[in-house]
């Protein structure tokens, strides 16, 4: 049975390949099939030479069939060349979990940005989750901007795979480099007491150098639902800007709080 | 005015040296593999150099509006190593696909020796290969009959000229290295070797077609804003208009543009690029905007 992933990025490259470039990819894919890692690493590379500068730019029936084949998958933003990198790594044969993981690993020690970027936003669709574990908090660690934000937002991964304290420090480090949180996924559902706790603890620390707060902060402390932030939450709408006033009015008003440890 | 520096070493550089060049009107640099002071002993570290110029480098001249892209290759005082320059030949062909790799290079000759040799010719067949353009470093010692000698293996090795930059040039390399068709590279030294009144004269006598002025600014004493002063002497100097653009920005866009990695509208028009604005919501790559706080990347 074919991965539905793949099934969806066939039928998306059906109406937006060019034939040449179909046709590359098509002999790229049976050489990798067979285990080729080596036509894997290189098609990996060369794929944007081939793609051009176009984006993937999915239609509603598309957008579903993705979050069908892979629920949290949302790759309408995608370079298409980045989608071709997904279906490169995709055709390359995991009967043998160690092979597959050596050979996987290898094109993210010897990856560009670009090809990081992919590599990481491929993850949720790739086999042997637990595998990846560890590779995707590497990524979260890395000091390249757009690879951390490849693990963290628009990725079903960090919610679906990654421990609590990684996926904590993820969101503090989303809010500490000012990157959309709201494009993590799930996050409404993962939040807890102890994330709730570092966020009002860096408000605090912003607040004493007199920075600004991002309102949204609020926003996901309040998802804990821990009784024990209330205060945090009540000193804000003494002190806190007009918007983060309003994001905490509105979850005082919409959160039922839990009197419970986490 | 715009600046290119084809031949610069920022992963040696601090982030005062991007904001002086982003200031200067810098607004793409081409760092081409090299040692970085002393031996590399295994190929480990040679993969991971090779991946910060297509990784963190890059990333970090991004962060100050510059466009960064490397040449990839295995420079000649290290293939005097010959066990470790081997296992870096077996790496070299996957980076050469990178995007962003503009070249082969910097190769060539260090102290002339066999070995140095050996791995030259087999990086001019790479670059063969990979339809990439080389630069060549010229040895310091020993200059012109080192010049002469990587011209003439580039020739047997079947390389067209326009697809060599033979650079660190001097008075006594230029002319056979322009005779021959090939793109002369200048590199500016703040107090020895070709320094910026040297090179105004250079031009003066030889005119600007296929000659790249370029800083090689690394871990030595070195000027990031060779480039940019050695420009502005020329106009005070009164060379034409057009051959400084041509030396310090047209010709180098020509010569590593042959790679089809390295093009003007990267620079000039930032939003056909690409998918980091997607993903962090902001315009880190837009060569306009302001440095951005790099302490809040900790």
């Amino acid at each position: 049975m074919t991965h539905p992933s793949i099934v969806c990025l066939d039928t998306w490259f059906a109406t937006r390949l060019t034939s040449d470039v179909a046709d590359w990819l098509r002999t790229q894919i049976t050489a990798i099939k067979s285990g080729d890692s080596t036509a894997l690493g290189l098609a990996f590379s060369s794929a944007s030479r081939r793609a051009g500068d176009s984006v993937l730019n999915l239609n509603e029936a598309e957008k579903k069939s993705a979050h069908h084949a892979h629920p949290g998958w949302n790759p309408t933003a995608w370079p298409l060349s980045q989608a071709i990198r997904a279906r490169l790594i995709l055709a390359f044969p995991d009967h043998d979990a160690a092979d597959w993981y050596h050979t996987i690993e290898r094109l993210f020690s010897t990856a560009s940005i670009e090809e990081l970027v992919a590599l990481y936003q491929t993850v949720p669709l790739m086999p042997f989750s637990e595998l990846m574990r560890d590779r995707a908090a590497e990524g979260l660690r890395s000091s390249m901007q757009p690879v951390f934000a490849a693990v963290a937002l628009d990725n079903p991964f960090p919610a679906t795979q990654l421990h609590q304290d990684i996926f904590n420090q993820m969101v503090l480090k989303a809010f500490f480099t000012s990157a959309d949180i709201t494009r993590i996924y799930d996050l409404e559902r993962r939040a807890n007491h102890s994330l709730a706790r570092m966020l009002c603890d860096y408000a605090q620390e912003r607040r004493a150098a007199s920075r600004s707060v991002d309102a949204r902060l609020w926003q996901v402390v309040g998802w804990s639902a821990d009784a024990r932030i209330r205060p945090d939450l009540e000193k804000t709408l003494q002190h806190g800007s007009p918007d983060e006033q309003a994001t905490v009015r509105s979850v005082l008003a919409t959160t039922s709080f839990v009197d419970a440890a986490s | 005015m715009m600046f290119i520096d084809p031949h610069v070493h920022m992963s040696a550089r601090t982030t005062d040296d991007y904001e002086a060049m982003r200031a200067a009107g810098v607004v793409a640099v081409i760092e081409p593999a090299f040692w970085i002071g002393q031996a590399r002993t295994n190929v480990g570290s040679f993969q991971d150099y090779l991946s910060s110029l297509i990784g963190w480098e890059r990333f970090r001249a991004s962060q100050f509006g510059i466009r960064h892209y490397c040449c990839m290759g295995l420079n000649s005082k290290e293939a005097n190593n010959e066990a470790l320059a081997q296992q870096v030949m077996e790496l070299l062909p996957l980076y050469l696909a990178k995007d962003g790799v503009v070249a082969v290079g910097e190769i060539g000759f260090d102290d002339q020796t066999k070995a140095e040799e050996r791995f030259f010719r087999a990086q001019l067949e790479l670059a063969k290969i990979a339809h990439l353009p080389v630069m060549i470093h010229t040895p310091h010692r020993d200059k012109k009959n080192g010049t002469i000698r990587s011209m003439e293996i580039c020739q047997e090795h079947g390389l067209p000229p326009h697809q060599v930059i033979v650079d660190h040039n001097n008075e006594e390399t230029v002319q056979s290295v322009l005779e021959r068709g090939y793109w002369a590279g200048f590199t500016i030294y703040p107090k020895t070797k070709m320094g910026s009144e040297r090179m105004v004269e250079v031009v003066r006598r030889f005119g600007c077609e296929r000659i790249i002025v370029n800083s090689s600014a690394d871990w030595g004493v070195s000027d990031p804003l060779a480039v940019p002063k050695t420009a502005n002497l020329m106009s005070i100097r009164g060379i034409p208009q057009d051959h400084i653009i041509a030396t310090s920005y047209g010709n180098a866009l020509a010569a590593y543009g042959q790679s089809g990695q390295f093009n003007e509208h990267d620079w000039t028009s930032p939003e056909a690029i690409d998918q980091r604005k997607l993903f962090d919501g902001n315009s880190v790559l837009r060569g306009q905007e302001p440095v951005i706080d790099l302490h809040a990347q900790r």
